[in-house]
């Protein structure tokens, strides 16, 4: 791995505003209809607004086309059928609307009965704009980029790691190829691509990249995110929880004997440094 | 009071979000931007006005607030269009139509929008300052706060003639979209962590005002925060109140104020207080305008919180409550479905039976309501606090400078 990146990480963010559609759906034949028909932007929207949104609210991230399908019109089944439909397996948002069809269309082949949203819960086809903005913040190093992690928002991570798989129509993150390429940092790289970022919340996932650079570093993630992240104390309370909760093999790392001496001042670093260029 | 900082909201959103707004706001830097409503005091949207114009004008975006005038005429007009919007038939007569422009038109040659680059129209009261598009360089936007899914359609088809003369409209649920040839954009309303309503209180100021209403603290509290409006159905809650309390001991608050454009609140008033007659147990308080600090110790201090409207906007005492960890029961109307998922973030009900059993439920399982709280209260920091609110303004401000592409590089 290089001291040095080959060029410095760009950390951009990109902002969401939704536009409603005239289009709605009471039953499964008409939204069957409405994502044949809609324009890809509103596919988009409906398949990644959770990624984007989700924040562990004590059931999985799915998508609202099996979201409502499930939860709101009861077709359970179907739901759970689409809701298996990952959108970040995808890398063009054509296959994934093909997908969906192909389900609704073989389930519709068995002639079952339709049922109806209830009043008000129609499916409310929408689209968004994406407003993307360069947050002005750099990483030329691994410590820098991890320091970065901290200072960034939920938005600018769903940038680099669910967006760019669409932008650059290949299964990988803006991270993963950074580290890979500019780094040099193969194993680190892989490591990120393989996350499976669709089960997890955004904050979840900061948590995991504390994990993975910090085992790289010899730091415990804790500790990484004590020293870098800036968010309320509350929120850091929720991404400590995050990190050591669901994994065993996290907490035989988290009782690894780190001394305090051996941590880098990573703040102290982030601070002091000019910039990179872009 | 003196009003929060912008930098203020770093201890509740921190600081990645403010540094991102900042950049957002430097895109607008100088821009006039005005906003218009009815009234400076009582409901949501005077109360997210008074704090988000100084919070533009910290990130460099002039803008700035006027209010239109109106006789109790035209307020009475505009109580049946909000009520006939909601889907309450209401009989509305040509000259209801005219009066109302007319209104309109004369508060239109007191404004000035020359000077403008943004004007958000807010609700239907003001709506037809439109015509003084044609006098402006302005994007002009419509910013519906109601619930417009089934409005009457005389009126809508009148009203619609308006909007579309807009170059977009904001609505706050998905629910509330119509069919209409400019842009729907979606952005629910917030509630502001900082203002008095909701800030944090220290516990013995919350004990200070449960005895100035003489609430007993030591028994639970089941509380609803809204003004008197038949919407917010607060007989049905003392119904469903009366059925808990021959199984629980409890008490029940109706805890709200009036707001300068809703004249039938008075007579709302008179009604629940006949039908909570001889019940020791319900409290029924009617609020001045600023009692802020009241409504946020009543709500910390209580058990449960209900909000049980039949038609709702979007209904931000929901997040109010939510905001401060309270369990919170509620029907699935307007943009309560967005705030309430059911089981995760509170409890959804439909009947007064069901708000019944739902508040037994939860006053015998207090650890659940605990756990429905905590969950809220990161939701709302998530969506509906008012920095994601002027960021999302924000966010139109550029769309329409930038007509609406679907990606925009800054």
């Amino acid at each position: 791995m290089r001291n040095t990146a080959k060029s410095p990480f760009v950390f951009m963010t990109s902002s969401s505003l939704v536009t409603m559609t005239d289009r709605k759906a009471n039953n499964i034949r008409e939204l069957l209809d409405g994502i044949r028909e809609v324009s890809g932007s509103s596919i988009y929207h409906h398949s990644h607004q959770v990624y984007r949104e989700w924040q562990t609210f004590g059931r999985p991230p799915i998508h609202d086309f099996g979201y409502w399908v499930g939860e709101v019109i009861r077709e359970k089944g179907l739901g759970e059928r689409l809701a298996a439909v990952d959108p970040t397996q995808y890398d063009d948002i054509r296959s994934f609307r093909n997908r969906l069809v192909e389900i609704i269309q073989e389930y519709l082949q068995s002639d079952p009965i339709i049922n109806q949203a209830p009043p008000g819960s129609q499916f409310n086809f929408c689209e968004s704009a994406s407003i993307i903005l360069d947050t002005g913040i750099r990483a030329g190093s691994l410590d820098e980029f991890i320091e970065a992690l901290g200072r960034i928002t939920r938005r600018s991570l769903y940038y680099h790691l669910f967006e760019a798989r669409i932008r650059l129509h290949r299964f990988d993150n803006d991270f993963s190829i950074w580290l890979r390429e500019h780094l040099e940092a193969p194993d680190i790289a892989d490591e990120i691509s393989k996350l499976d970022i669709s089960v997890y919340s955004l904050e979840q996932i900061r948590g995991h990249l504390f994990i993975i650079l910090g085992k790289y570093r010899g730091v415990p993630p804790r500790e990484l995110v004590k020293k870098v992240v800036q968010l309320p104390a509350e929120m850091i309370e929720l991404l400590m929880d995050t990190i050591s909760y669901p994994v065993r093999s996290l907490n035989r790392f988290l009782d690894e004997k780190i001394k305090p001496d051996d941590l880098p001042d990573l703040r102290s670093k982030g601070n002091n440094r000019k910039g990179g260029v872009k | 009071m003196a009003l929060a900082k912008l930098d203020d909201y770093r201890q509740v959103v921190g600081d990645p979000e403010i540094e991102e707004m900042r950049a957002i706001a430097r895109q607008l830097k100088g821009a006039r931007m005005k906003h218009i409503n009815s009234t400076s005091v009582g409901g949501g949207v005077a109360e997210i006005l008074h704090r988000m114009v100084p919070l533009l004008n910290e990130m460099d975006i002039l803008a700035g607030w006027e209010v239109i005038k109106g006789g109790d005429d035209f307020f009475n007009i505009t109580k049946a269009f909000h009520n006939a919007l909601h889907g309450k038939p209401e009989s509305i007569t040509p000259e209801m139509f005219r009066v109302f422009i007319e209104y309109n038109r004369k508060n239109a040659e007191e404004m000035d929008f020359s000077q403008d680059d943004f004007v958000f129209i807010h609700d239907p009261q003001p709506i037809c300052l439109i015509e003084k598009r044609s006098r402006s360089k302005a994007h002009w936007v419509w910013r519906c706060h109601i619930d417009i899914s089934s409005p009457q359609s005389d009126l809508w088809e009148f009203l619609k003639k308006y909007v579309e003369q807009y170059e977009g409209a904001i609505i706050s649920s998905p629910s509330f979209s119509q069919k209409l040839s400019v842009p729907q954009f979606l952005i629910p309303p917030s509630i502001d962590p900082l203002a008095d309503k909701n800030k944090e209180l220290d516990s013995r100021y919350i004990d200070l005002v449960f005895e100035k209403y003489h609430i007993d603290r030591k028994r639970p509290i089941v509380t609803q925060i809204s003004r008197f409006d038949r919407l917010k159905d607060p007989v049905g809650l003392i119904k469903a109140f009366k059925m808990v309390s021959k199984k629980m001991d409890c008490q029940l608050v109706l805890a709200g104020g009036g707001a300068t454009d809703d004249p039938e609140g008075l007579l709302v008033l008179e009604e629940v207080k006949a039908e909570a007659e001889g019940s020791p147990d319900i409290h029924i308080l009617h609020l001045a305008p600023g009692a802020d600090l009241d409504i946020n110790a009543l709500v910390r201090g209580s058990s449960i919180i209900v909000q049980n409207s039949i038609k709702e906007g979007f209904g931000l005492t929901v997040s109010e409550a939510l905001w401060k960890g309270k369990a919170i029961i509620s029907r699935p109307v307007g943009g309560i479905t967005q705030q309430v998922l059911h089981d995760v973030t509170g409890l959804l009900v439909h009947s007064t039976e069901g708000l019944a059993y739902s508040i037994r439920y939860l006053l015998a399982n207090p650890e659940l309501a605990t756990a429905l709280g905590k969950t809220g209260k990161e939701f709302v920091r998530g969506n509906f606090l008012i920095t994601r609110h002027l960021r999302r303004y924000m966010l139109v401000m550029l769309s329409t400078r930038f007509s609406g592409q679907k990606e925009i590089y800054l």
